[in-house]
């Protein structure tokens, strides 16, 4: 029978990591931090063929105890301008709030933030979204805002991409 | 407990992902779902017998109703309550079949060798098997110790403790969502406001609040072969309606019946 949730939280994040580590999907990559099962580093590559291609983002997640009734909070860490990400990372994204299923893992999670990179959602926030001037610009000016995602991805590699690229589990 | 609508915790939920945002926007309004949330979340997942006449209190005042649940209890004698989550259609049915495995090897023995694939099923429509093995597993152990036929208030019991009934209707969600994917050409022509199945079970199957209607049902009674009837009980004319879910395939079994008032289904027993 099902144990006690905290239990059966380490047992799934166990699978999940494993799952991971076999078959990881292209372009994104996630391992725990140090020895908490509970919170995890990952690595999403910007979409290829979109303007976020040859970009890094880090991301953390944070494991409930109630995981996987309880979707991760999971935080951009490099700097990210879209109309669905908070300034301080925070996504909106329906999959990590009412739209979560226990039959979800962080390699679904993964791919779905992968995807949103690409193709933002316009409609998710009608009362002014999680960032306005990035869902502004980009229903008024396209390639202004495509301009502005491709700096950021400038400014990654100008950096020390060496402080980047180390992040990668 | 007051009969509550499954659509407020749905409203809650997004309502507490928009307060994650802007916490100045918590209202009386918001404070008010919150209190019944918390209500349906301390109710019993599946709530004990009670006599269906019981409703005729709950209907004092309301004549269309209490017209029709004087037909009603001249075939129905009980009923249980299903926590209104959002959940309920799903705990229901599947507490309903777990009480009929109970008393009957034959039909549990033709269950459970139809849920064999189930697993394999699911993870050809697209799901990580080791995000849904945990469920997979709950669910085929608890059928086979009920199969070989617990008591009544033991099963009540298996079910309230620890994460059972999330486990079992995370599976069944799964199940549906599978079945939904894997005929989709069968129910693709029955969406309205969805633009495919794919994105019909993200949203109205895989999340754990969201309630079940004619395209779940439909999908989750063909894929494990018991069948259901639906009594409708609403203020429309006449009689109570009642709408069999019945398939070529289904076991040899006496349907599982469940009373549906608008956004909730509970079971019901015949005398």
């Amino acid at each position: 029978m099902a144990s006690g949730s905290a239990q059966s939280a380490e047992r799934r994040l166990l699978r999940d990591f494993k799952k991971m580590t076999a078959d990881a999907p292209k372009g994104v990559s996630a391992a725990p931090v140090g020895d908490d099962l509970f919170q995890w580093s990952a690595i999403v590559l910007g979409p290829e063929g979109t303007a976020w291609e040859g970009g890094v983002w880090k991301l953390n997640m944070s494991f409930p105890p109630e995981y996987p009734g309880k979707p991760p909070a999971v935080r951009f860490q490099t700097e990210v301008f879209h109309p669905n990400v908070f300034p301080n990372g925070q996504i909106c994204l329906d999959l990590l709030a009412a739209g979560w299923s226990p039959a979800y893992d962080a390699r679904t999670i993964l791919i779905a933030i992968q995807s949103l990179l690409a193709d933002p959602d316009t409609h998710a926030t009608p009362e002014g979204g999680a960032n306005p001037d990035a869902e502004s610009l980009f229903v008024r000016d396209r390639q202004g805002y495509y301009a502005k995602v491709k700096a950021l991805v400038e400014k990654q590699l100008e950096e020390d991409d060496m402080g980047c690229l180390s992040a990668v589990p | 407990m007051p009969f509550v609508r499954d659509h407020s915790t749905r409203e809650l939920l997004q309502q507490d992902a928009h307060k994650t945002m802007r916490p100045e926007e918590v209202d009386l309004k918001m404070l008010t779902k919150r209190h019944i949330f918390m209500e349906a979340e301390a109710a019993a997942a599946v709530g004990p017998r009670s006599a269906v006449a019981d409703l005729k209190a709950q209907y004092a005042e309301n004549p269309d109703f209490l017209k029709k649940v004087g037909a009603l209890v001249e075939r129905f004698e009980v009923l249980r309550r299903s926590r209104p989550d959002g959940s309920c259609f799903y705990r229901a049915y599947l507490f309903g079949i777990f009480e009929q495995l109970a008393g009957n090897k034959e039909l549990a023995t033709a269950f459970l060798a139809r849920q064999k694939e189930a697993l394999k099923f699911c993870v050809e429509a697209g799901y990580e098997e080791v995000a849904i093995e945990g469920f997979y597993d709950e669910f085929m152990e608890m059928a086979a110790k009920v199969s070989e036929g617990v008591s009544t208030s033991t099963l009540e019991a298996m079910w309230e403790e620890n994460d059972n009934d999330r486990y079992l209707v995370c599976w069944a969600r799964v199940l549906t969502s599978a079945y939904l994917k894997r005929h989709e050409q069968d129910f693709a022509s029955f969406l309205t406001s969805h633009s495919s199945i794919q994105q019909f079970c993200a949203q109205e199957v895989d999340p754990m609040d969201t309630e079940a209607d004619h395209l779940q049902i439909m999908a989750l009674s063909s894929f494990l072969a018991v069948p259901v009837t639906v009594v409708y009980l609403d203020r429309s004319e006449g009689a109570t309606a009642e709408h069999p879910f019945a398939h070529e395939s289904s076991l040899p079994c006496t349907p599982i019946h469940l009373l549906y008032r608008p956004g909730h289904y509970d079971l019901i027993y015949t005398k």
